[in-house]
């Protein structure tokens, strides 16, 4: 398994000032507890951190270098910024190696070229499956063959095939990934409502006007 | 078209648009995405165009989901009355936007499709708009 690094040093300011100007020098401001320690304010560099989200280290076992020491972490949560996207804050949990961990995979669908071309579309309800494993067999993606569904036919938690010491959290009776048939778009259905609502808007709009009306008309 | 089934109050003052939006600014239900990128009030007869004009692009195939519901009813005066005596009537209902919310989900078709019925959508919306990505970081900006 490859092994993700990154280095974070300790972070002196706190609050809202001291962190909007640690981002402007190109710093992240994170935070690291967990495994029964003191939690520590670090900052870590944003290039180094974006290199390691682009190579794919957003959910595995991270070493953060830090005081010369190797700290195995999971990252638990990234804050962003809603519209920019780039990385606001970090929380580094601390885990033992020798204990599992409980986290949330992605599933990708392979095989949907190969499917039957019957007509019917592929729906996902669920794009993660919660996994508990040890910190450093924590797979990348969970994949789910497709290519032998039929429209009708569904996958449900329990017929995701996992690798050995993996066990998957989530309700085995949750539908993953089904075959439906499209719906049809019907326009004239459409133009029906919005026309209901017109006229059910107009209405009130209408009373409305009508009691105006008479008010002034009183004064 | 979208509008509440009961209110508590039938008129609402304004408001102010302050900030980002911190919840509904992901891809949750679909795979593909269209963000505000600027606060805006979006009537319903907006979101019921921008809707059809995604659905009629995609036709068969693909499900589209409506993130934004207009709660908020919008009062306007008859024309050609004088001020005063009182609030107008509410004409119609907006869903107040803050930048980063996701407006428009998409998924079941592919990315090109999915990008051009959200261009579609985005001429149909008073608010500039980007197609964005499950799980991503960024993307492209267009005009609404």
């Amino acid at each position: 398994m490859r092994q993700f690094q990154l280095a974070a040093e300790l972070r002196q300011g706190t609050g809202k000032g001291a962190n909007r100007r640690l981002r402007q020098a190109g710093y992240i401001p994170a935070v690291i507890y967990g495994s029964g320690k003191e939690n520590m304010n670090l900052q870590v560099e944003e290039r180094l951190f974006l290199r390691l989200l682009r190579e794919g280290g957003a959910n595995r076992l991270i070493s953060l270098k830090l005081d010369g020491e190797d700290r195995a972490v999971l990252m638990q949560e990234l804050q962003q910024d809603p519209i920019r996207g780039n990385p606001q804050h970090i929380d580094f949990l601390e885990v033992r190696l020798d204990e599992e961990v409980t986290v949330l995979v992605s599933v990708q669908l392979i095989g949907e070229k190969e499917r039957a071309q019957d007509g019917g579309v592929i729906s996902q309800p669920l794009w993660e499956l919660e996994v508990s494993c040890l910190p450093t067999k924590i797979p990348e993606v969970l994949e789910i063959d497709v290519s032998a569904l039929v429209v009708g036919d569904s996958l449900q938690v329990k017929d995701v095939q996992v690798p050995a010491g993996i066990t998957i959290v989530t309700d085995p009776e949750e539908t993953v990934v089904s075959v439906v048939v499209p719906e049809e778009i019907e326009e004239e259905e459409e133009d029906v409502e919005v026309a209901e609502g017109e006229v059910a808007d107009g209405d009130e709009a209408a009373e409305e006007a009508e009691e105006d009306e008479a008010e002034e008309s009183a004064e | 078209m979208l509008i509440p089934k009961r209110v508590k109050y039938r008129k609402q003052q304004r408001g102010r648009m302050k900030g980002k939006a911190i919840r509904g600014s992901t891809v949750t239900f679909g795979e593909y995405g269209l963000q505000a990128q600027e606060p805006g009030w979006i009537t319903n007869t907006q979101i019921e165009a921008a809707r059809i004009a995604m659905t009629r692009y995609i036709r068969r195939g693909g499900k589209v989901w409506v993130k934004i519901f207009p709660d908020k009813p919008v009062t306007a005066r008859p024309a050609e009355t004088r001020m005063g005596k009182g609030k107008g009537a509410p004409e119609y209902w907006v869903a107040v936007v803050k930048p980063g919310r996701v407006l428009f989900e998409i998924a079941g078709v592919p990315e090109d499709a999915a990008k051009e019925a959200m261009r579609l959508a985005a001429h149909k919306l008073p608010i500039k708009t980007k197609f964005i990505t499950r799980d991503q970081v960024g993307g492209e900006a267009h005009e609404g």
